[in-house]
């Protein structure tokens, strides 16, 4: 954890992003459409959660994988690697500790809305989604700066143009009930793949 | 150098990273080309497949930041800079090597797009230069230029930050976001919470200034026909920057002590430059979120000012004679004498929309001092003169004039108009149609790189006739058979048939009315077919009938045109709704197949609905924002559901009395004729109060 810990804090003013995503612009944003609006806000609010909140979940596992992948000297943080201490049980830490941050926005978000813990499900599995496949490419590709074009195209792309495709893992509608994660099953279960893929590609890289 | 040269290419080929990635996106452009076809296939509109084929193109930009960046910062992973600059020029060289490597590689794509978008054009069988060339252009900024951006802003990245991946990577995400609308909920952050308007403006001209895309990714607004995707002088000015800008920091890397001064100075030169003509950019056609934009700009505006209603207003005296001299460059720029009729007044009111900026007023004797408030402009006493010059220069948002395309109708008022007159009706949400009172004789030249289509004659570009308005329309335009200006492109092109035919169902619907006073002749004058996206922010503009020529955003046909010019003849009053309605009964177009149908209109529910419509409407009459905040949580409750209420009793009460009226009462005829009277005068009376006192009528008629 420690090493984690210093990980997080060689990243400097980086890792401000996306408690600064959260924290400052979803908020704005979310105000600011419920300002404009009359009636029901939630739906646009769910897209505004959708577009941003998703989209910067890889930012901190992708700024730390390029440490391993695209630094100077990087098989020397494999010398002292221990067991547990994988790639992969960091991007676990890793979202967990991105979740913890979701949860404030979200218990902001019961003071404005009625219900709002169907969104924060889906939100929370996108973002494992996106986590899990920025691990799994960058572990591909050995380069870090491909998956982060891809996790921005892929938001961008599904969020801004493509609304409705079946390739998207973002949900339209009022997330009042199980029927609104129809997709986050299935998300769920490839993200499961993903992390697996990206586990057997680093045990097969960094641990024989 | 051409050692240099190949060995990159092979550096380039070895990376599995680098030549992977881009063997997979080649792969999948073929792959995208095939779905745009299918696209185009299916729906047969071309501009929405042009669309799809743009929306991608800053993902091609990113990627090639990305394999520009990989390959340049090779040298600086394995510490070459200081064993290149051994060599006379070592550096210089291999970044030119790497460079032109980096072009071959993206020529590749930029081909593959030029040949696709040529097939497409072969297929749809056009045969229509302005839009070869235009599509031409398209290749070239959109998948050229912009491709060479991307590698120029990757190599420059790698030769100033060098191993500093972060910046890299972050620099790269804002670049990417800016270039999509990502932006458009933040951006209006400033404007929304906190009333900003001046704070969203920087953001969006920081944003316009790193957009490499001018059609970008999330863009839902379609592309106008006649003015295609933009691409005004500004925009290539911004693809020439963001190379050379690059390229001269590149350079900085190269050379040492003089040469690299005059380097910096250079790029900071560019940087000037560049800022300069961008924040001189004119009339760029905006079609997104920001309120500045072509759909919000004008609604915005007037929403935000106290309106004065100028409709029975007299100027006074009239004009007589129009010279125009106008030069259409990156915006308008006019010299307008007019010559009025009156020289005697104590005080002369034009109007002129606010986005023109009034340079000097002049009679022969000298200028004249005058006032400018929004719209209006304000002259003391001519001392006798009868002749008055406006220099002006300015843009609309939505009535563009630039050097891609031309489209200001004569009902709007980009030239002084007699008086003073709205530009805009909040009330039917749309511009007001000011042609003026009297046919005037205009004397038009016009400097343009364009062919200018005019409701006058002439040609060149000049132009000499009678009118009550000056329409001017250029860009992808021309004339589609005699005397109908349309754009080529587009699929529904007007047929003089269609304009015969809507005449005469007109003619025959007024003798019906018994309003044969009412009967327009129009089949014989020019027809001008305006951009489908006038209608966008406007319900006023699908029709217009001026003293020599008619603007309709469509003609499909007969029937559809007439109903939206006796569209246009109506005045809709306090209910849009229930004049639509009153339209789909004249011309029989009602839904026979809507529940409504199922059932005869009780009238005496249907008064009781009126009389509940009307005390919940005198119930909060004067109602206002203030009194509004001012009001505790019940009050507000129940002011909320007395609207939603209002709007449920609206919607039945509108729906049940045109039912009524005109189409089961046995006087549904005079009906049609009262509420015609109704909608062409300048009566104030509410619609609600003639329903209500007809249906009264007629019950009374029946009991007796």
């Amino acid at each position: 954890m420690r090493r984690l810990y210093l990980e997080l804090k060689n990243q400097r003013f980086y890792f401000f992003v996306p408690p600064v995503v959260l924290f400052i612009l979803v908020p704005l944003t979310v105000l600011a459409t419920i300002k404009s609006g009359g009636g029901n806000n939630f739906p646009e609010c769910a897209t505004i959660s959708q577009l941003f909140i998703p989209s910067f979940a890889a930012w901190w596992p992708l700024f730390i994988l390029k440490e391993y992948l695209n630094s100077p000297g990087r098989e020397l943080l494999f010398v002292y690697k221990s067991g547990r201490d994988s790639l992969f049980s960091k991007m676990i830490i890793l979202w967990v500790f991105y979740l913890l941050h979701v949860v404030i926005v979200f218990i902001y978000f019961t003071s404005l809305f009625d219900f709002v813990w169907f969104l924060f499900i889906a939100v929370i599995i996108q973002s494992m989604f996106l986590i899990a496949l920025g691990y799994f490419l960058s572990l591909l590709f050995q380069n870090t700066f491909i998956p982060l074009i891809i996790n921005f195209a892929y938001s961008s792309i599904f969020m801004l143009a493509v609304l409705d495709s079946p390739l998207s893992i973002f949900e339209n509608g009022f997330f009042n009930n199980t029927g609104s994660l129809s997709k986050s099953i299935v998300v769920a279960i490839i993200a499961s793949i993903l992390f697996y893929g990206g586990y057997q590609i680093e045990k097969r890289l960094y641990n024989d | 150098m051409k050692k240099l040269y190949q060995a990159s290419l092979l550096v380039f080929l070895r990376s599995k990273n680098l030549s992977m990635p881009y063997f997979v996106l080649l792969a999948l452009t073929l792959a995208y080309f095939g779905f745009c076809f299918n696209n185009y296939l299916q729906y047969r509109e071309i501009f929405s497949t042009l669309i799809w084929l743009v929306r991608p193109c800053i993902f091609f930009i990113v990627f090639f930041i990305y394999l520009s960046y990989e390959l340049t910062i090779k040298m600086y992973d394995h510490n070459m800079v200081e064993y290149l600059t051994t060599y006379k020029h070592g550096l210089w060289k291999t970044y030119a090597a790497i460079i032109v490597c980096l072009l071959t590689i993206i020529a590749l794509p930029s081909i593959m797009f030029f040949v696709f978008i040529l097939f497409i054009y072969c297929y749809i069988d056009v045969q229509y230069l302005p839009f070869l060339i235009h599509l031409m252009k398209l290749s070239v900024l959109y998948f050229g230029l912009s491709f060479v951006t991307g590698i120029m802003l990757g190599t420059a990245m790698a030769a100033k930050l060098k191993t500093k991946r972060l910046v890299v990577y972050s620099l790269t995400v804002i670049f990417m976001l800016l270039n999509t609308t990502f932006t458009d909920v933040p951006f209006r952050v400033p404007y929304l919470l906190f009333n900003s308007y001046r704070t969203e403006r920087m953001l969006y001209y920081f944003k316009d200034f790193l957009t490499v895309v001018p059609h970008e990714l999330g863009n839902n607004f379609s592309v106008v026909p006649i003015y295609g995707f933009p691409m005004e002088p500004v925009r290539w000015i911004l693809a020439g920057f963001w190379i050379l800008f690059p390229l001269t920091l590149i350079l900085t890397e190269c050379f040492n002590r003089k040469t690299k001064k005059a380097l910096m100075a250079t790029s900071c030169l560019i940087v000037l430059l560049g800022a300069g003509l961008f924040s001189v950019r004119g009339s760029v056609l905006l079609m997104d979120m920001r309120v500045d934009s072509y759909p919000f700009a004008d609604p915005f505006y007037y929403q935000d000012r106290p309106r004065e209603d100028y409709s029975g207003y007299e100027a006074g005296f009239m004009i007589e004679e129009y010279k125009m001299d106008l030069t259409i460059s990156n915006e308008l720029h006019a010299e307008v004498e007019v010559t009025i009729d009156n020289p005697d007044l104590d005080r002369y009111e034009f109007t002129l929309y606010h986005g023109y900026i009034l340079k000097s007023v002049r009679t022969e004797d000298g200028e004249l001092p005058f006032t400018r408030q929004g719209d209006y402009i304000s002259i003391g006493s001519l001392n006798g003169a009868d002749r008055l010059t406006f220099k002006y220069y300015g843009k609309s948002p939505k009535y563009y004039a630039n050097r891609q395309a031309i489209a200001l109708p004569g009902y709007f008022a980009y030239y002084p108009k007699p008086g003073r007159m709205n530009i805009w009706d909040p009330e039917r949400y749309g511009y007001v149609i000011n042609t003026s009172p009297n046919e005037s004789i205009y004397t038009v030249h016009i400097r343009s790189n364009l062919e200018v289509f005019c409701n006058l004659a002439g040609s060149d570009n000049s132009f000499h006739g009678k009118s009550n308005g000056l329409s001017l329309l250029a860009g992808m335009y021309d004339e589609v058979a005699e005397n109908i200006y349309a754009e080529p492109v587009r699929e529904d092109l007007p047929q003089r048939a269609y304009i015969r035919e809507a005449e005469e169902i007109l003619i025959d619907l007024f003798h019906r009315l018994e309003r044969p006073e009412a009967i327009l002749h129009f089949a014989d004058k020019k027809f001008f077919q305006v951009p489908r996206s006038f209608t966008l922010n406007s319900n006023t503009e699908h029709v217009v009938v001026m003293s020599d020529h008619i603007t309709a955003d469509s003609c499909n046909n007969g029937p559809e045109l007439a109903k939206s010019i006796m569209e246009s003849i109506l005045k809709p009053k306090s209910s849009i709704r229930f004049m639509w309605e009153y339209l789909d009964y004249l011309f029989n177009r009602q839904d026979e197949t809507d529940p409504l149908f199922q059932n005869s209109v009780d009238l005496n529910i249907l008064l009781q609905e009126i009389d509940e419509l009307q005390f919940l409407a005198a119930k909060y009459s004067d109602m206002d924002r203030e009194k509004y905040l001012n009001m505790n949580e019940q009050e507000r409750k129940a002011y909320n559901a007395a609207q939603n209420r209002m709007l449920d009793t609206n919607v039945k009460v509108d729906d049940k009395a045109a039912k009524y009226l005109f189409y089961e009462s046995p006087r549904k005829e005079e009906n049609l004729r009262i509420f015609f009277d109704f909608f062409t005068s300048e009566s104030d009376e509410d619609y609600l109060e003639l329903v209500e006192k007809i249906v009264r009528e007629e019950l009374e008629h029946d009991h007796s």
